[in-house]
C-alpha cells in the first residue's frame, strides 16, 4: 500500500514525489479500436442481456396483467420454464442469450463449428453442457433426450434420465458425459460417482474411470476411460465462468477437481491462514486456463503442486515467493 | 463521441457509467477514449520490459471494468477505480510470468530461480508502482492541473511564468496551483489506496 502525501499545511512532499517519479513519458502509440474491441464485445453482450431481461420483465408484467383476467386458464395452458441458459459460446451471440428461460420440449442445437458450446441449468438443479454439433430435447426437468452429439451432466440430487439411441442413463450422484458416436453407438463416460445405464434388456452400473458403450443391438460393453485428460477438454470449455473472487481456497480446489477430474490431495491445514481462517481467493481467473488459474492461486497462497496422473498433490512452498533476496 | 469534461467530476462520471449501463454507445466510446490513455500510462511503467503484454493487460482491464461496472459507486474518481483494476491485471501478468519463469523444463520448481528476477524485487516494484500511480494521477486530474504541477515541480517554473502560460493573473495561477495540489492529494490517495484491489 502506498502512502498518500501529507496535508497541505506541512512541508509539501508533492515536489519530492513528482521529482522521484520524473516527468511523464510520451504515451506509446496505441490502437484504441484494437484495445477496446474485447470491451466493446463484452459491453454489447451485457447490454443485450439486460435488454432481454427487461423485455422478459415487461413480458412478465404483461402476463401478470393478463392474469387478472384469466389467471388460472393462462397458467394451466402455458409451458413452464424448466431450464435456464448459463453460458453460450458460438457464432450467433443472440441465439441463446444467457439467462433466458427454456420451456419443456425445447430443442437445443449447437452447430458443429469449433468453439460452439452451450451450458444450461435445469430447474431440478442439474447442469448440462452441450458439445459442438449436439442436439438435445429437454423433455422435462427430469428427462433429457440426446439426439446427436454429446452432453456432459453435473448431476444434482434429483433424478435425471438421459435417453440416447435406446439407452437410458440415470445417475447416482455424479458427473458424466453421454455421447452418440458417428457409428450410432452410445458412450457413457463417468468422471465421478456412479451411473446406471440400461440398454435393451441389459442394465449395469458404471463407476468413475469407466466407459459403457451401448451398441445398436443393445449390447453394453464396459471398459476403462480416464476421468481426466484431453478427452474432457470440451466440457471445460463449455463450462460457465467460475467467479473465484471471494471463494475459499477449498472451494476453488473443489472446482478444479470437478473441472479436471483430478483427485486433490491436500493437508486441510494448508487451506487455513495463520489465524485459522479459511484462505480466501481474491481476484479474477477469467480468461485463464485451468492450469494457469491453479498456478496463480496456489502461488498466491505460498503453495505448489505436483500432478501424477489424476492425483493432484498440494504442498507448501519453502518461504514467501515475493520475499526480497 | 462525447466531448463533455469528465475526469474527476463525480456526477459526470456516474452519469457516464449509467449511460453505459443503459446501452448508450456514445457513452461507451467516451469511456474508452477518455480512460484508455490513463491505463496505457499506468501499464507502460510496469510493463516496459514486456511491451508485448501491454495490449492484453489493457484489454483485460477494460473487459473486467465493463463486467463489474455496477460496482462503481462514485466514491472516488472513475479513473482511480480503473487504475485499481489495471493494477490487479498487471500484478496478475507479472505473477504468472514469474511462476512460468520458475518452472524448470522437467516440471519441477527451480528454487534458485525463486530468489528474485530483477523486475520483481519488491523495492523495484514499489518504486515502479509509485511512478505509475503518480503519472496516472497526473493524467486523471482535471486539466490543466497535471501540467501545472509538472511545470511547478519538475520544470521549477515560477508562478509568474505559469500565469503567463495560462494567460492568468499570478494570483489566479497561485489559486489554481493550490487547487491542483489538493486535487492531486485526493486522487493519489484514492489511487494508491486501491493497491491490490481487483
Amino acid at each position: 500500500m502506498l502512502k498518500p502525501p501529507h496535508p497541505s499545511n506541512e512541508p509539501d512532499p508533492i515536489a519530492e514525489q513528482l521529482r522521484a517519479a520524473g516527468p511523464r513519458s510520451p504515451l506509446p502509440p496505441f490502437d484504441l479500436e484494437h484495445l477496446s474491441a474485447p470491451a466493446l464485445e463484452a459491453w454489447q453482450h451485457k447490454v443485450d442481456r439486460q435488454r432481454f431481461r427487461r423485455r422478459s420483465m415487461m413480458a412478465l408484467a404483461a402476463t401478470i396483467t393478463l392474469a387478472t383476467i384469466g389467471a388460472w386458464l393462462l397458467w394451466t395452458s402455458s409451458p413452464a420454464s424448466i431450464a435456464t441458459v448459463e453460458a453460450y459460446s458460438g457464432s450467433q451471440p443472440t441465439h441463446f442469450p444467457v439467462g433466458s428461460a427454456l420451456g419443456g420440449a425445447s430443442r437445443l442445437t449447437t452447430s458443429s463449428q469449433p468453439k460452439e458450446w452451450l451450458a444450461v441449468r435445469l430447474a431440478s438443479g442439474h447442469r448440462l453442457r452441450l458439445d459442438a454439433g449436439t442436439e438435445i430435447e429437454l423433455v422435462s426437468a427430469s428427462r433429457v433426450d440426446l439426439l446427436v452429439g454429446a452432453v456432459y451432466i453435473e448431476a444434482a440430487p434429483a433424478e435425471l434420465a438421459v435417453h440416447a439411441a435406446g439407452t437410458v442413463s440415470t445417475h447416482l450422484g455424479t458427473r458424466y458425459a453421454v455421447r452418440i458416436n458417428s457409428n450410432g453407438n452410445v458412450a457413457i463416460h463417468v468422471r465421478e460417482g456412479h451411473v446406471r445405464v440400461t440398454s435393451g434388456q441389459q442394465t449395469t452400473e458404471l463407476d468413475r474411470g469407466q466407459v459403457g458403450s451401448a451398441e445398436a443391438d443393445g449390447t453394453l460393453i464396459v471398459g476403462a476411460f480416464p476421468p481426466y485428460g484431453d478427452a474432457w477438454h470440451w466440457t471445460r470449455q463449455a463450462a460457465p465462468v467460475f467467479d473465484a473472487d471471494g471463494q475459499s481456497l477449498e472451494a476453488f480446489l473443489a472446482w478444479v477437481a470437478a473441472e479436471s477430474g483430478w483427485l486433490v490431495n491436500v493437508d486441510p491445514e494448508l487451506l487455513r491462514d495463520q489465524h485459522d481462517q479459511p484462505i480466501e481467493v481474491r481476484g479474477s481467473i477469467d480468461h485463464l486456463t485451468l492450469s494457469e488459474a491453479l498456478d496463480l492461486v496456489l502461488e498466491g497462497a505460498g503453495l505448489g503442486y505436483q500432478l501424477d496422473r489424476d492425483q493432484l498433490r498440494i504442498y507448501p512452498l519453502p518461504g514467501e515467493l515475493d520475499a526480497p533476496p | 463521441m462525447g466531448n463533455e469534461p469528465l475526469i474527476g467530476d463525480r456526477h459526470d462520471e456516474l452519469r457516464l457509467v449509467r449511460r453505459m449501463a443503459g446501452g448508450d454507445r456514445s457513452a461507451f466510446d467516451t469511456f474508452v477514449a477518455t480512460y484508455t490513455p490513463v491505463l496505457v500510462r499506468y501499464a507502460q511503467v510496469h510493463l516496459r520490459h514486456h511491451p508485448e503484454a501491454m495490449a492484453d493487460v489493457i484489454q483485460t482491464t477494460l473487459v473486467a471494468a465493463i463486467e463489474r461496472l455496477e460496482s462503481f459507486r462514485g466514491e472516488g474518481p472513475l479513473g482511480a477505480w480503473l487504475v485499481g483494476i489495471c493494477r490487479f491485471q498487471v500484478g496478475t501478468f507479472l505473477r504468472r510470468r514469474q511462476v512460468r519463469d520458475r518452472w524448470a523444463t522437467d516440471g519441477t520448481i527451480d528454487l534458485d530461480q525463486l530468489e528474485a528476477p530483477e523486475n520483481l524485487q519488491s523495492e523495484t516494484l514499489e518504486q515502479r508502482e509509485l511512478t505509475a500511480t503518480i503519472h496516472s494521477t497526473l493524467d486523471l486530474l482535471p486539466p490543466p492541473y497535471g501540467d501545472i504541477l509538472e511545470w511547478k515541480y519538475l520544470e521549477e517554473l515560477p508562478v509568474k511564468t505559469i500565469a503567463q502560460r495560462l494567460e492568468l493573473s499570478p494570483k489566479a495561477a497561485e489559486s489554481l496551483l493550490t487547487r491542483a495540489r489538493r486535487s492531486f492529494r485526493r486522487v493519489f490517495a484514492l489511487s494508491a489506496g486501491r493497491s491490490g484491489e481487483s
